[in-house]
């Protein structure tokens, strides 16, 4: 560096600066004491860094570090967050929380974080970007929505995001525009367990919470609330204390060593994908024993018990052992332990067990575990309360409802033919699709509404509720299926973690206009055309309700401890300030000024005062009963009014609905399906395999619960593997790879296998592979085709008690986005990644930076890990259309 | 306070709001008016190594075409996490006073504006409390206070918030070769440190 500026040098420069911004020579006192009584500022005094608590402000909020939302509460000290503890009110967390809590101060601080607007210069995803005025950002963006709107194609605006907390905010935006396409994640994530729950037990209850405060012994199907599962704090703080404290028991199927099973009493290495062995297999044993509750069974479930024992007649232990590799013995005992503790017992299930071709029917037969020992709804059993926000639902007898504030618009027309429907949009459709849908029943034609939202081919991504197969979008916008206008994404990582996300967001005449929400500049930022940046969860607010394990349902406020850093606002008012920009009456549903008073008038009917409330941070009636056995509610005089009672059906009727059914004589709210009852059998699945030309011996067109292998692990070779991903307890999807704590913890993702496996394919830990991962078989996206979807090279460690046919790799690393951090890099450039957009082209060395990423290959350490996910297939399973991520096939061989 | 040192103080105050302005706004006709007066323009292109490149830089037909090229290097250097963050951060520094001065930075500016009515201009009121080109901007304004007390605070005051990390952020800034122009900035903010903030 030069050295050719003197103090006198400085001082000239300064003059000549001073004259020119118009300070004078005079030194005109531009800066003034605000009292002369104030006492003189001692900067030495200031510099005092730890949290002083007598000074520090608590304020309660509610995380975001992952998707099960625990209350929290924030030190702030002199207008910064610097510490986060739990929220002992919060009933469901009970104060604990774990590091991603943490989290949140590394993504409101890190010093890579989006502050202001940004336009795109040059080509998309070239990098090249300049500052923009919100004005003009938000100009530009509803001078490009207005259009659509006008001229009658709002279905042409797509909002996809990855995480939408806002309890229908957005909702109201994209219902308010018109358009139908509101996308999201949930097949990647969970629909496929979600739905066996919606068949059995309704709507209201896609997601079940285990009374594990009393439970006994919990079978967990390659569930994993210690690493990552929705509510998995609040499940293993019970979970531990039931064990630690009440001997209670859990067993563990899993296809690798995770936090989840290394604290299982009993943890069972399971070839991946047959669960639902083990589950038939279990159910065959407690019949065989006389271990079933025959009454709970006859009482609520609505196919005969006899016919259930014909069906696992040949689904031994003996069998499954065959297939899964657990112990006959072990599965009989099991089963019999499970029953004995009933109902004090409980099954537990979610990816590990689903996201299988064959998942759906696995996840079914696991529930029907439960109800064949009666421990539904039951003390220590598999209990279901109520899950989303207070509006009358059911469960939510006497609950205050909490609603948006404001006007609500309609939700857009179905697409079809025929009054009621809007034809324009469909008549754009590929003519087999228009076909396809015209032959559905009315309930889905009223319900459909495009391909991109309601997918035709797996009409059970939508008939529930819109779940959508969100890894087909870009596939179906190349394909042709919907016309793009303007697209916005939210808090997605698609670029990173989808296959044919950047092929599509990198062409203007599939996606013409991109808006990205997001607070990091990460894969998915860099494809965008403007970008806004959004507050973090330590700087808005959101409505929080979620299900309580403690099965009271409670409500909880996300609110800012400091205000938005630099140009940042909350999601909320980025689109207030849209809609108000775009017009046309959008203004109308997004009048308010203040998101407080939004959010004030949104708890309005809560019994404590908006002022106590956001000092609590969580609200309960603490008098409330657990909703222990809802269905057994008998119906109040004020809800029999007006009801007759169907002879046949024991429905309790009332205006052509159902609201109970009789029970011994006795009107019961029963569970919320059409027929009152736990729906074992289920006729939607044929009908739905019917609707698409789904064969109906494909295990997924069953109306019952059957089993068949994953179709691509029938013929497995002795040099194939299943490959099996998983994400860190520290990290959460793709979004906190940035996060500087975390990544410090957990930044590599090698692939684990077990030490024999390495030793029969001549591997020593830490040799580099290569994986190619196959297509896979069965009825799917492309399914069938031969040949390698993807490869990626890895290092290797070797795991005692990983499944030898299974290796596993986490999918959270590898970022070519985000800063240094994100990077685990100390260059703060690197070469472009072959085949993406190009870096920029920053020399610049950093000579600190060394010390803090000591991971970083440049240092010797094993560097950031590698993105994988490009070489997993897109696979939605038949009809309910979620990923199948743990059907695919791999080969390993040493690079 | 006596003559002499009530000039220097404005001449340091001067420069300091000079270069928070330069690490705040992007290059606009004020900024390059400024950066065209005489004493302030034989500063920037000093230097013989700098001489050409930031000269050729700072008199090139500034058209819209210049402008928005200017935008996009600043944007690169100072915005995008690929370039060089002007916001503190203890963890991007080895040095261990800098998280001593992150945590300062709250307190010290809620105690500055209790006390001192500062007039921050937009682009620098919509950075971050801990963003450099803010607190060079403020320092500038305590130097140039007519009340002496005031100006007095200006050194200590960034010394405590931002010396700690400041240096590393102009060292990096200084070996840019994106733009002649932001190079010459870090070295000058460089040897500010140097030859003004440094505690001895």
């Amino acid at each position: 560096m030069a050295n050719d500026l003197s103090r006198r040098d400085l001082l000239k420069l300064g003059s000549g600066a001073a004259a020119a911004l118009g300070i004078g020579a005079t030194g005109l006192p531009l800066v003034k004491r605000l009292s002369q009584d104030a006492p003189p500022i001692d900067i030495a005094k200031l510099t005092a860094n730890k949290i002083d608590y007598t000074k520090a402000k608590p304020v309660p909020t509610i995380c975001f570090g992952c998707t099960t939302h625990c209350g929290v509460v924030g030190w702030v000290q002199d207008g910064r967050v610097r510490r986060i503890d739990g929220n002992p009110l919060d009933p469901n967390s009970k104060g604990n929380i774990c590091s991603k809590a943490q989290g949140m101060i590394s993504y409101t601080y890190y010093p890579e974080r989006l502050l202001y607007p940004l336009k795109r210069v040059g080509k998309r995803g070239e990098g090249k970007w300049k500052r923009i005025s919100w004005d003009g950002a938000l100009d530009e963006i509803a001078a490009k929505m207005k259009p659509l709107r006008e001229e009658g194609r709002p279905e042409e605006f797509v909002f996809h995001y990855g995480c939408d907390k806002t309890k229908g905010y957005t909702k109201k935006f994209t219902n308010a525009f018109g358009t139908p396409h509101r996308l999201n994640r949930r097949s990647i994530c969970s629909s496929n367990r979600r739905a066996p729950l919606m068949s059995f037990y309704g709507r209201e209850f896609e997601w079940e919470s285990q009374d594990f405060e009393n439970t006994r012994y919990i079978v967990n199907f390659g569930g994993n609330p210690m690493e990552a599962y929705q509510g998995g704090l609040y499940m293993m703080h019970r979970i531990q204390s039931a064990r630690v404290d009440r001997s209670a028991r859990m067993v563990t199927f899993e296809v690798r060593p995770s936090a989840t099973a290394s604290v299982s009493d009993e943890y069972f290495p399971i070839m991946p994908g047959t669960d639902g062995a083990v589950a038939f297999a279990m159910i065959h044993t407690i019949l065989r024993e006389g271990l079933e509750n025959e009454a709970f069974w006859n009482r609520w479930a609505n196919y005969p018990l006899e016919e259930v024992r014909k069906l696992v007649a040949e689904y031994t232990p003996q069998w499954a052992e065959d297939i899964s590799g657990v112990p006959a013995a072990d599965i009989e005992r099991i089963a019999i332990e499970f029953a004995r503790a009933a109902p004090a017992c409980c099954t537990m299930s979610n990816r590990g067990s689903a996201k299988h071709y064959n998942g759906v029917q696995s996840d079914r037969a696991i529930r029907m575990l439960d109800v064949l020992v009666g421990n539904v709804g039951k003390l220590g059993g598999f209990c279901l309360s109520s899950l989303r926000g207070w509006a009358g639902r059911y469960g939510q007898e006497g609950l205050p409802k909490l609603s948006q504030p404001g006007p609500k618009p309609s939700d857009p027309k179905p697409w079809g033919l025929g009054e009621g429907y809007l034809e324009e949009p469909f008549k754009k459709l590929p003519e087999e699709v228009q076909e396809r849908v015209l032959g559905f029943p009315e309930k889905w034609r009223k319900s459909y509404f495009g391909e991109l939202a309601t997918p035709s081919e797996y009409p059970l991504a939508w008939h529930w509720y819109q779940m959508r197969v969100g890894q087909l979008v870009y596939p179906y916008i190349k394909e042709g299926r919907q016309k793009v206008g303007v697209y916005m994404s939210f808090t997605l990582g698609a670029s990173y973690g989808y296959p044919d996300a950047r092929e599509v967001l990198l062409d203007e005449s599939l996606i013409p206009f991109h808006v990205a929400i997001d607070i990091g500049y990460g894969e998915q930022t860099a494809l965008a055309d403007i970008i806004l940046p959004e507050a973090t969860s330590l700087e808005r607010w959101d409505h929080h309700s979620t299900n309580n394990y403690g099965l009271v349902p409670y409500t909880g406020v996300r609110q800012p401890l400091v205000p938005p850093s630099g140009e940042t606002r909350s999601v909320q008012i980025i689109l207030r300030d849209l809609a108000r920009k775009i017009g046309g009456g959008m203004q109308d549903y997004f009048d308010f000024e203040s998101e407080e008073d939004y959010y004030r008038e949104w708890y309005k009917n809560l019994p404590v005062s908006w002022e106590e409330f956001k000092r609590r941070g969580i609200w309960m009636d603490p008098e409330r009963p657990k909703d222990y056995e809802l269905y057994e509610r008998p119906l109040t005089e004020a809800e029999l009014a007006g009801t007759e009672i169907e002879e046949n059906s024991g429905l309790v009727m009332k205006d052509g609905k159902a609201v109970g059914i009789m029970r011994d004589g006795i009107a019961v709210r029963g569970f919320n399906t059409p027929n009152k009852l736990i729906n074992i059998y289920d006729e939607i699945w044929p009908t739905a395999a019917k609707a698409v030309g789904l064969p109906l011996d494909d295990i997924n067109a069953s109306p019952i619960a059957k089993w068949d292998h994953v179709p691509e692990h029938r013929d497995l070779g002795e040099n194939d593997f299943i490959f099996t991903t998983f994400k860190w307890n520290v990290h959460t999807q793709g979004r906190s790879g940035h996060w500087k704590y975390h990544a410090e913890i957990v930044h590599t993702n090698p692939v684990f296998m077990h030490p024999e496996t390495g030793k029969a394919l001549g591997l020593e830990e830490g040799d580099e592979v290569q994986l190619e991962v196959f297509r896979p078989k069965g009825r799917t996206y492309r399914g069938g085709e031969s040949g390698v979807m993807g490869s990626f090279k890895n290092h290797v460690r070797f795991l005692k008690g990983m499944h030898p046919k299974v290796v596993a790799c986490s999918h959270h690393v590898g970022h070519w986005e985000h800063g240094a951090v994100g990077r685990s890099t100390n260059a703060l450039t690197e070469p472009a990644r072959e085949g993406h957009a190009q870096a920029n082209d920053l020399p610049l060395q950093d000579s600190d930076v060394p010390n803090r990423i000591w991971w970083s290959k440049e240092r010797g350490g094993t560097g950031g890990g590698v993105a994988i996910n490009d070489a997993l297939p897109i696979n939605p399973c038949p009809l309910v259309g979620g990923q199948n991520w743990y059907d695919n096939v791999c080969r390993v061989s040493k690079v | 306070m006596n003559e002499h040192e009530r000039r220097e103080s404005i001449a340091l105050g001067g420069l300091l709001q000079l270069l928070g302005r330069l690490l705040c706004e992007e290059l606009n006709p004020e900024l390059l008016a400024i950066l065209r007066q005489p004493d302030v323009r034989e500063i920037f292109i000093g230097g013989e190594d700098q001489d050409a490149a930031c000269a050729r830089y700072l008199a090139q037909t500034w058209n819209a075409e210049a402008f928005e090229k200017a935008a996009t290097d600043y944007c690169e250097l100072f915005v995008l996490p690929k370039g060089i963050s002007p916001l503190a951060a203890a963890w991007q520094t080895s040095n261990p006073a800098a998280e001593q001065a992150v945590t300062s930075i709250p307190k010290a500016l809620s105690s500055i504006t209790a006390n001192v009515a500062l007039t921050l201009p937009p682009a620098i009121d919509a950075t971050p409390p801990e963003h450099a080109g803010r607190l060079l901007f403020i320092g500038g304004q305590l130097a140039c206070s007519g009340d002496p007390e005031i100006a007095k605070l200006a050194r200590p005051f960034l010394q405590a918030t931002a010396m700690p990390w400041l240096e590393r952020f102009a060292g990096t800034l200084a070996s840019t070769e994106l733009s002649p122009f932001y190079g010459r900035l870090g070295e000058i903010l460089h040897q500010t440190c140097d030859h003004y903030l440094a505690t001895s």
